[in-house]
């Protein structure tokens, strides 16, 4: 009962082969090898490098935005002289397009990029393909060469949504709602590039999604049964689920998208006998699961992190599971309640009430990572910080959609900043914070090299600070009567809106700081040891950075991974993880 | 590890064929792990097919709700027999995709070889009907999808919809089919390489799934597009 | 709401509550909408309740069980099925209660009492257009705060007027909704309610606006008279386009007479060819894409474009004339000027000879055209003096 047993497995678990950054001698040996490797781990990194690059461009949008957003006027003189250039160089906006069209396609660009580009592959494809095979014992994911064309896929997609950027971009708003996505800039390739680039990055999304679905059911180390996985395999399986179900339905309406820009087809214009509304249950039926991709694995870190850092056995692990399976089942029957202003009496009540069943699990999640921390051993290092601050976001995230759910409430809050405050926090204050106390969490065990800590500190209080002076402000705009996708607004909102800049701007500062602190510690940070936080999931079992293979062993799993009051975690000094001599007993 | 022991009862002397010598992945425990984990990621990627097919059929029926009479027009335009034929020849394709399958299993590579070079002529077959017979009159008629229309007989205003529809979904649909060719075509390559036998017969398992759900889904719009009026 | 009005009606001394102004800035000024305010103020009380809660859990269970070296975490339960039976069964049936309020507080603003007025909506890119029961038209529009530049008023970019539709107080009202071209959805703000509205479907909205009481400004009106009146202002919540942000009206409640008197004037247009002419430009929406002052918008501005040349993207050059207007309102799409796009849609239809004639003339008279020119016009006007085409009065 003191750690993890290994066993010499069978001849093919070879011994040592070196990390598997090790380089192959020379740049153009290194190059190629990662560009043909079928390396979870480094495919794992490949796409946390593209998704960051995107984020960058996702950003830049953004503050451009809320830049944009600081005067009520149609658009400030750096926009107008960007339109300019623009015109001069003869690829932005053409002649006589209001100034108003900047603000559309950079608000629109942000959208697509954050959500296609970044946020929904975001942590499956990047944290998901490097930890998933480590906590469950195995040597890569089922299908290696699948995972690597995934990336490629995934990279060919965000070129012609790039392409499309970089010639002007689309003003379409992120959701493509027809008929104004068929009819505008009419003649023009932008808005087929962007699609297009979202049919195939769904490919991508499919590919990640089976993969780990079958890995999960199949390569599962000795020992592990299924409610012996750590909770993030959990939430990564439910994700994977929603992947592999809900992206053909926005493969399928994308493409009719496509088609309807070429052909005129119809399907979803109503100049030619068409349905917008058709349009929008589509695009919903998949970009509502969307959602709890995005969401679910954060969930995963968080269960995670939350353990490791309070040394503590997660509260109701079975609740929590079933939560993120329950999660993933209702989030297909509820696509509607985007649309309760668009609805008939009877569809609004319906799927209220099945928006409503979301909330529960959800809860349910939220009140078992705080009874975690109960009679735990917490350590304030970045990582907690990370995850406290997950669980203060995510709840106003979740508290604030409850009147976006409730019927009467949302006819008026629907479409306002309210419901882009909502959406921010849950998606950025808990997708992405969750994201970063992941990438803090594993970081050593990524790179081998330790971070340093008060800088990381210092970065988390900035996006902290930053992003709730950015957001909370928007609720109360939103039920002012601020509606979202305004180029300019009432004078009255001024005020407001300077403050929300000005968060995004502590924002920025607060990601320029964590990008220095992981420069940094690639560079110059102290060696990590195998397991520097005292993890009881198997992924501490390997080295840091993990073996080609991953362990020179298979592991067999003989405990939960949970198991912090019984057992030492892997490669720690008991010295420093004193038990307790007799363990709690039901 | 190194080898597999040869089928029962097969005398056969000279170098060993790839199938016989075939090795699992470096990451798996068994072989049979493998084999699961082929056809249960298989069986998952046939769900999202069904489900990019579903969304058509949503579509197909939200515009036949709203337009009954284009609708009905439209299906009596096309010719029931052309698409009776197609049928017939795709449940034939799907019958001999099975045999061959069978064939290998039980180690009979010449006659797989038989079933799969008839299941990839079906396919041709299949697409020189839809090419020749169905689009190139039609289309030449001007009896096209959406703005490209141009029919002069069309008795509805709401017929481009329909061809909308069908080009899009027997499009989409051929396409497959295109694919399943180029799959099969593999098969047959390396079938004659001698690739597979009956311990390594994934890869024409799995293309065989994939050949039966392009079969099922033709099934599914030959009624909705030639038969019901 | 009523402080987006800043520049239309003076700021009213609000009666609502702190809460109500820190979320809503005032009360709702229907009904329906207070009781949805009562939701949202329990959703958020409630809200308030359990994230305290939560979070003095959090940061007590933090500070309390800090790690310690050398000592080990005490030993506790890892589950506790009646604790966990009891916070899945308490949000439950709170969301239940919220679904049900909810629900009521939906069907309450989305049903219209007997004897409603009901009008008729037409929205596209980017404006509105209400047309009363008895077919009248608002020719009155009021420069709102939106889109204007607050350290600079005189700099604005565009003239873009929000239309001023008069409703009397305590009196339903249902619009019947449709669009011309893309998705738009109609917000009151002060109503708490927004509907989209589709190209190929009606789609309705309903209000009851409150009586007018002593705090409401007093408009001094030539025509009707003094009155109480009560703006809301009216926004475009569903994304659709370039002015998408600017497309606002204003709702002024006014007592029942004022409505009626303003009805009658709707419907009977006066003055000179030239007023008729800016009266119709109005009501057709022409000024959400033209401005009247030299500044730049959508289309090109109608200041100096009588009978001078520009550029068009054929390579022509052409002088403004009356044949030319013409062509450009009923085929807008043959001739486009450099510079701007080709967005126009027909007004074939829309606008009847006649009118054209008026709007016409009224072009005439910002290009500073002489006033015999303006004669002439009048002269080749085939039925100038027999004048109302639309509208009796009704109401």
């Amino acid at each position: 009962m003191s750690t993890i047993d290994t066993h010499a497995g069978h001849s093919s678990h070879g011994g040592h082969h070196g990390s598997y950054l090790t380089s192959k001698g020379s740049l153009w040996a290194d190059v190629a090898n990662w560009a043909t490797t079928v390396d979870h781990k480094k495919i794992g990194v490949m796409y946390l490098v593209a998704l960051l690059t995107l984020f960058f461009f996702g950003g830049v949008m953004a503050l451009a935005v809320r830049v944009e957003l600081l005067e009520p006027t149609r658009t400030v003189e750096v926009a107008g002289e960007m339109v300019t250039t623009g015109q001069r160089l003869g690829v932005l906006a053409p002649d006589g397009v209001s100034p108003n069209n900047i603000y559309n396609r950079a608000m629109t660009l942000h959208g697509a990029i954050m959500t296609f580009m970044f946020i929904v592959p975001g942590i499956p494809a990047s944290l998901g393909n490097f930890f998933l095979p480590l906590m469950i014992g195995a040597k890569d994911v089922a299908f290696p060469r699948l995972n690597l064309a995934s990336w490629y896929v995934y990279v060919f997609g965000s070129l012609f949504a790039l392409a499309s950027a970089i010639v002007g971009g689309i003003d379409t708003g992120w959701t493509l709602y027809t008929p104004y996505s068929t009819m505008t800039d009419a003649d023009h390739w932008r808005v087929v590039a962007m699609t297009t680039g979202v049919f195939i990055m769904g490919f991508a999304s499919i590919m990640t999604g089976l993969n780990f679905v079958v890995t999960v059911h199949k390569l599962r180390a000795p020992g592990m049964g299924w409610f012996d996985m750590p909770l993030f395999v959990w939430a990564i399986y439910a994700t994977a689920i929603i992947q592999v179900l809900a992206t053909p339905v926005v493969g399928i309406t994308v493409l009719m998208l496509i088609f309807e820009r070429l052909f005129n087809f119809g399907l979803f214009d109503p100049r030619i006998g068409g349905d917008p509304v058709l349009f929008q249950h589509f695009f919903w039926f998949y970009s509502h699961p969307v959602v709890y991709i995005m969401i679910l694995p954060a969930f995963g870190i968080i269960s995670e992190t939350i353990t490791c850092h309070a040394r503590k056995k997660i509260f109701g692990y079975k609740a929590v599971a079933f939560a993120s399976l329950g999660i993933a089942a209702v989030s297909f029957l509820v696509w509607a309640h985007h649309m309760f202003t668009s609805q008939g009496e009877l569809t609004a009540a319906i799927f209220s009430f099945l928006t409503f069943l979301v909330a529960v699990p959800t809860a349910i999640k939220v009140f078992n990572w705080i009874s975690t921390l109960y009679k735990g051993s917490i350590v304030f290092n970045t990582t907690m910080h990370y995850t406290l601050g997950f669980l203060f976001l995510f709840t106003i995230g979740g508290l604030t959609g409850l009147p976006l759910a409730t019927l009467s409430t949302d006819m008026h809050l629907h479409d306002s900043y309210y419901v882009v405050a909502h959406f921010h926090y849950v998606m950025f204050g808990g997708t992405v914070i969750a994201m970063l106390a992941g990438m803090h969490h594993w970081w050593p065990k990524m790179f081998g090299k330790m971070y340093n800590e008060p800088a990381a500190k210092l970065g988390f209080w900035l996006v902290f600070l930053g992003f709730n002076l950015t957001f909370f402000i928007q609720f109360i705009m939103g039920a002012h009567g601020m509606p979202r996708r305004y180029a300019s607004y009432p004078d009255e909102f001024q005020t407001m809106h300077i403050i929300s800049t000005f968060g995004s701007w502590m924002l920025l500062a607060g990601f320029l700081v964590h990008l220095f602190t992981f420069i940094h510690s690639l560079i110059q940070g102290k060696p990590a040891t195998a397991n520097p936080w005292g993890g009881m999931t198997l992924e501490w079992l390997a080295e840091s950075p993990p073996d080609e293979h991953n362990f020179a062993k298979e592991p067999i799993v003989k405990h939960g991974p949970y198991d912090y009051d019984t057992v030492v975690p892997p490669n720690y000094d008991p010295a420093d993880y004193p038990l307790p001599e007799k363990p709690y007993t039901h | 590890m190194s080898t597999i022991q040869p089928t029962r009862g097969e005398i056969r002397t000279g170098p060993m064929l790839p199938h016989e010598t075939v090795q699992k992945g470096h990451h798996w425990r068994t072989r049979d792990d493998e084999f699961d984990a082929g056809k249960l990621g298989m069986w998952l990627f046939l769900a999202t097919e069904l489900l990019l097919f579903s969304g058509l059929f949503c579509g197909y029926a939200v515009m036949r709700l709203l337009y009954p009479e284009a609708f009905a027009n439209g299906s009596h335009y096309l010719d029931w027999r052309w698409g009776g034929l197609n049928t017939l020849v795709l449940l034939v394709s799907s019958y001999t995709m099975a045999a061959a399958i069978r064939h290998t299993q039980v180690g009979d590579r010449a006659r797989a070889q038989m079933a799969l070079i008839v299941t990839w002529l079906c396919a041709l077959a299949f697409l020189l009907v839809k090419l020749f017979l169905e689009y190139i009159p039609k289309w030449s008629e001007g009896k096209r999808p959406g703005v490209l229309f141009d029919y002069p007989y069309a008795q509805h205003e709401m017929e481009p919809m329909w061809w909308s529809l069908y080009y899009a979904s027997t499009g989409i649909h051929a396409s497959h089919v295109i694919i399943g060719m180029g799959l099969i075509g593999w098969l047959i390559y390396r079938n004659a390489k001698g690739w597979y036998g009956p311990k390594n017969y994934l890869a024409m398992e799995n293309i065989g799934l994939y050949w039966h759900i392009v079969d099922l889904i033709w099934i599914f719009l030959f009624p909705l597009l030639y038969l019901i009026h | 709401m009523n402080a987006l009005m800043a520049g239309i009606s003076p700021k009213v001394l609000s009666t609502a509550s702190f809460m109500d102004r820190f979320w809503f800035g005032d009360s709702s000024f229907t009904e329906a909408g207070r009781s949805g305010d009562w939701m949202f103020m329990f959703i958020w009380w409630l809200s308030v309740f359990f994230f305290v809660l939560l979070m003095v859990l959090m940061v007590y269970f933090s500070y309390r069980y800090r790690r310690r070296p050398g000592q080990h975490a005490p030993v506790s339960p890892a589950h506790n099925t009646p604790l966990e039976i009891t916070w899945t069964v308490i949000p439950t049936i709170f969301f239940v209660v919220m679904f049900f309020e909810g629900f009521r507080g939906y069907v309450k603003l989305n049903y219209a009492p007997a004897g409603a007025i009901q009008a008729y909506l037409l929205a596209y890119q980017w404006s509105w257009e209400l047309e009363y029961p008895g077919g009248q038209v608002s020719s009155e529009a009021t420069m709102t705060s939106v889109g204007t530049r607050a350290s600079n008023p005189e700099q604005h970019f565009s003239s873009i007027k929000a239309p001023i539709w008069y409703f009397p107080e305590k009196q339903p009202v249902v619009l019947r909704m449709t669009s011309r071209d893309v998705i738009h959805s109609f917000w009151v703000p002060d109503f708490r309610v927004k509907m989209d509205i589709f190209p190929n479907r009606y789609t309705s909205y309903t209000f009851t606006p409150d009586a007018l009481d002593d705090t409401a400004p007093i408009m001094e009106d030539a025509e009707v008279g003094a009155y109480r009146y009560r703006d809301h202002i009216v926004l475009c919540a569903e994304y659709c386009g370039d002015n998408h942000s600017e497309m606002a009206a204003v709702i002024r409640v006014v007592p029942r007479e004022i409505y009626e008197a303003k009805l009658e004037i709707f419907g009977s247009p006066r003055g000179t060819l030239a007023e008729r002419g800016r009266v119709i430009s109005q009501q057709r929406g022409c000024f959400a894409c033209h401005s009247v002052d030299g500044s730049s918008n959508i289309g090109p501005t109608w200041k100096d474009l009588y009978n001078n040349e520009f550029q068009y993207t054929d390579g022509s050059t052409i002088r403004v004339d009356d044949n030319h207007l013409r062509e450009s309102i009923y085929e807008p799409a043959a001739k486009i000027r450099v510079g701007y796009p080709n967005q126009m849609v027909s007004y074939q239809g829309m606008i009847s000879p006649e009118q054209l004639n008026w709007i016409i003339a009224y072009m005439r008279t910002l290009s500073g055209a002489t006033p015999a020119e303006d004669m002439a016009a009048a002269m080749v006007d085939p039925d100038a003096q027999d004048g109302t085409q639309e509208g009796s009065d009704g109401g």
